[in-house]
């Protein structure tokens, strides 16, 4: 081995030490871009890893009114009361899955990425400065910044649904049954689905936010009857609301105060719609801490069973999550709901679940919401979710449905438009 | 008495009992769906809540024993691109009435009123032509830019729903209405032949968008026969032939369609308001009489006879204007307290009648004098949070609609015969109403309490109807109403009664 040899030597080690060292670094860099993707997981490692310990006694578990007190601490005391009351509620059953992170779309953590610390809440407690993508992806303890972070989830950026329901009275044990076909548009705050992050202000010279079309097909008294609303990117404008009534054959203007009207005796009104579907600067929020509780996440439509007469949905899955919980107290003495306590996913801030109490101050409704991950516009996940419940504890009363969705739709603008909703009367 | 109540609830209970097996059967969708069939099938009996008065001479207690059954057809022909879309849609509708069947009382009176015969039976019983069972038929083509309906079609403008105020295209059918408290005009307009193109451009402004009609089919107001519970004034006791009063009216309607009548209507949105305004050249569904025809077209009534060629349908010219908007606000009632209201909407309709006609009888012989017709209805919809009810029952707040409908004519005497409204006061010159509805939906909307009240604020008096509906399942309506009328004319304040109406639909 001569000098040049060992030179030889010495340089493809100091290369190799080069390489390795940029390898490392770029790993490095890799893993933090990793940790900074969104969204920030639900559990922190150390957490995830107890989760994992206790997945093993408890994942592929039925559970029932027999043994619902073993998981009692994770399930909401308004649950837990719906599940263990048998008498009142009959039997329902549900089942233990192991906890998945559920992914941003790949547009959503471009934007909410581009976007960090620039949108800000003004003092009337509104958001301003928000383009797309989650404006606090990093709130830890702020209530309201929580709550907006649920109010601008777009979601798929379009949604069609083919929902199926059943107003339950679990009294006089039957069922009644409810079609409706929505569309859903987000103009602002768009992720995946083009054009993105919004339509462009000349498509959009009113400046809306979100559309919403509901065609209802069943039941008979008002198959037909379509409503269409119009949310504005002014989140202080008021709702415009329309709908086209079959029996009179004429479009109606609906008030803003017609949206806390039950729909057609379900227990949904139009301020349920996705958990919240209202101004958020109408409630005063409060943070009250994160809660690990069983919640559907990984919801699939062929396990959700349901007994005629039976106010509660039989055969969801339940993962556990570390959520959000959040009062929203609303002092208008005319409004619906006195106080909510909203369940906020982590992950992608949906509503997993919420209690409802009266002006009077008791316990009135307790909605669930089963969440799943979905394919949006050219097959990027999307984190939706698929059916609901809405038990009316007071009433022994309940709706619940389940929704085929088609997630990233593009819609014809035109289709948010009176003269839409006028053609498709008859 | 007892025998026919007994009869008549028995009948009812058969029909409900008949039809409960069917439950919750939905619309029928044939051809992989592109063929809907929504149907409805009504049961209705109508009974009156005072014995005869002293002017009539039959006793009778049930004047509609009603079953009905209305076909809706949708065929969804074609759907091309852009939501461009070709369809067929029809409505039929046909139903028997048999109160004259099992109250004896009833079908003398009918009888007597129909010249000893069963003519007047027969124009109450069922509907006996294509024009009146084939409510709609008409072929749609729809594109972004345009929809075009060719066919038999009924139109509804205006907004309000009490008062018929920009709703003038098609004509009524009085036969059709079993509910006078709050009538129910889509079910009482006669479909009309036409064509009717909506222009829907991109980016106009106020969001404006276009509608032309041209109507080349005429067809009267078609009246209840005389006889009928709610047509039949002391006055044409004297009568032998009183059915000849509206007899001359069918006979002379415009048969061709040489003239049609033709309009439009645009439709925008302005800062929160949506307004529409719109044209009408067309005939008064309301006939007069020819110039010295009068005693001619009703001699008939006296010695029988018929009576042909006396009666017109003058042509005149309409403009309205509508709007509303909601108020986003909360009002109080009484201030300091929850009684308020919310989720208001205010509506207004006004209509100027320019060279209306009505008849003028001037001694002996008659004449047609013309006359401008101006009115307006404002309609007020809010909803009532009422201290105590709502908190305690859910939130459930109290409907509420109220509206005020005044109308003037630019000259009338003691011997014109304006109508409607104008008849019946003598050389007034403005007419007044106020009407009321209050609705409140309980047990999750199953059980619903209403009263529709109005009152003539000009002449005094009206009516107040009391009604509960119950709706134990989808598809099933059961209701009860009750009819009073109080300080009106002579002949109509004893015409109180019930309505006991149970409805299918699928």
């Amino acid at each position: 081995m001569n000098s040049n040899d060992i030179r030889g030597i010495h340089m493809k080690r100091r290369v190799i030490t080069v390489c390795s060292i940029a390898a490392l670094l770029l790993m490095g860099s890799w893993a933090y871009a990793a940790e900074a993707e969104y969204p920030i997981g639900s559990f922190t490692p150390q957490e995830l890893e107890k989760v994992r310990a206790w997945e093993k006694t408890w994942a592929g578990k039925k559970i029932d009114s027999s043994n619902v007190d073993q998981v009692k601490q994770y399930l909401p005391e308004s649950y837990y009361n719906l599940m263990k009351d048998t008498e009142r509620w009959g039997e329902s059953w549900f089942t233990v899955i192991p906890y998945a992170y559920r992914p941003y779309s790949p547009g959503k953590n471009k934007y909410t990425k581009e976007n960090i610390n620039k949108a800000k809440i003004n003092q009337k407690d509104v958001l301003v400065n928000w383009v797309s993508g989650v404006p606090f992806p990093e709130t830890k303890n702020n209530a309201l910044e929580m709550a907006w972070n649920f109010k601008v989830n777009t979601v798929s950026d379009g949604i069609a649904t083919d929902e199926r329901g059943y107003i339950v009275d679990g009294r006089l044990k039957y069922d009644m049954n409810v079609k409706i076909n929505n569309n859903y548009m987000y103009w602002q705050g768009r992720h995946d689905t083009p054009p993105v992050p919004q339509v462009p202000p000349e498509d959009n010279p009113k400046r809306i936010w979100k559309t919403f079309q509901m065609h209802q097909l069943a039941p008979p008294e008002t198959r037909n009857l379509r409503i269409m609303e119009v949310q504005y990117q002014d989140w202080e404008k008021p709702y415009d609301s329309w709908f086209w009534m079959p029996s009179i054959r004429r479009i109606r203007r609906r008030s803003t105060t017609e949206r806390q009207d039950a729909q057609g005796g379900a227990d949904f009104c139009g301020f349920d719609n996705f958990g919240w579907d209202g101004p958020v600067e109408i409630n005063k929020y409060k943070f009250l801490g994160r809660q690990d509780l069983l919640m559907s996440r990984h919801q699939t439509i062929e396990t959700m069973e349901h007994t005629p007469g039976d106010c509660l949905w039989d055969g969801i899955t339940r993962e556990r999550v570390n959520l959000f919980v959040v009062e929203a107290v609303n002092e208008d003495p005319n409004f619906l709901y006195s106080k909510m306590i909203w369940y906020l996913d982590p992950e992608d801030w949906m509503m997993l679940y919420s209690d409802r109490y009266d002006r009077q101050g008791k316990m009135w409704k307790v909605m669930d919401q089963y969440g799943n991950v979905a394919e949006g516009y050219n097959g990027v996940p999307v984190t939706a979710f698929l059916g609901n419940m809405m038990v009316d504890i007071q009433r022994k009363h309940s709706t619940i449905a389940t929704a085929q969705m088609e997630h990233g739709k593009q819609y014809n603008l035109r289709m948010f438009t009176l003269q839409w909703l006028q053609k498709h009367g008859y | 008495m007892i025998r026919r109540i007994v009869l008549a609830v028995c009948m009812l209970i058969a029909a409900a009992l008949l039809l409960s097996p069917v439950q919750n059967v939905e619309a029928f969708e044939l051809f992989d769906g592109k063929v809907v069939v929504h149907g409805k099938i009504t049961q209705q009996l109508l009974w009156r809540a005072r014995d005869n008065i002293h002017d009539e001479v039959h006793d009778y207690d049930f004047f509609n024993a009603r079953t009905g059954l209305k076909l809706e057809v949708m065929w969804n022909m074609w759907e091309g691109e852009n939501m461009d879309t070709l369809k067929l849609y029809s409505v039929w509708k046909n139903f028997y009435d048999y109160a004259h069947e099992f109250d004896s009382g009833y079908k003398s009176y009918l009888r007597d009123w129909g010249g000893n015969s069963s003519r007047t039976i027969e124009e109450l019983k069922s509907y006996e032509t294509f024009r009146d069972i084939c409510r709609e038929l008409y072929l749609e083509y729809s594109t972004d830019l345009y929809q075009i309906r060719v066919g038999k079609q009924i139109v509804s403008w205006g907004d309000l729903g009490f008062e018929r105020m920009a709703d003038i295209v098609n004509p009524v059918d009085l036969r059709g209405m079993l509910n006078p408290a709050y009538p129910d005009f889509a079910e009482l307009k006669r479909g009309l032949w036409m064509l009717r193109l909506y222009l829907t451009p991109r980016d106009l402004p106020m969001d404006m968008n276009f509608e032309f009609l041209v109507i080349p089919e005429f067809v009267p107001n078609r009246n209840w026969p005389a006889g009928y519970h709610l047509s039949h004034p002391p006055s044409t006791n004297a009568m032998t032939y009183p059915n000849e009063l509206f007899k001359p009216d069918y006979r002379d309607s415009p048969k061709t369609w040489s003239k049609p009548e033709f309009g439009f209507r645009v439709r925008g949105y302005w800062k929160g308001f949506d307004w529409t305004l719109q044209y009408l050249h067309h005939r008064d569904d309301i006939a007069v009489f020819r110039t010295g025809k009068a005693v001619a077209g009703q001699l008939p009534t006296v010695f029988g006879g018929r009576a042909e060629h006396v009666k017109d349908f003058k042509w005149y010219n309409s403009f309205a204007f509508t709007f509303n908007r909601p108020v986003d606000r909360t009002i109080p009632i009484i201030p300091g307290t929850t009684l308020t209201m919310s989720g208001s909407v205010l509506s207004v309709e006004a209509i100027y009648d320019l060279n209306k006609d009505c008849t003028q009888l001037d001694g002996m012989n008659n004449t047609i004098a013309e006359y401008d017709r101006f009115a307006i209805a404002v309609e007020w919809k809010t909803k009532v949070f009422v201290p105590g009810l709502t908190p305690w029952y859910r939130n459930e707040m109290l409907n509420w609609t109220s509206q005020i409908f005044c109308e003037w004519v630019s000259e009338n005497q003691r011997n014109r015969f304006i109508y409607p409204y104008l008849t019946y006061r003598v050389k007034g010159h403005h007419w007044c109403m106020i009407t009321q509805t209050l609705y409140y939906e309980a047990w999750n909307a199953r059980l619903i309490p209403a009263i529709y009240a109005a009152y003539y604020a000009t002449q005094g008096g009206g009516y107040w109807a009391p009604a509960i509906s119950f709706k134990p399942q989808f598809s099933w309506t059961f209701i009860l109403r009750y009819m009073n009328y109080f300080d009106l004319y002579h002949g109509i304040n004893d015409k109180d009664f019930f309505t006991f109406e149970v409805n299918y639909e699928f």
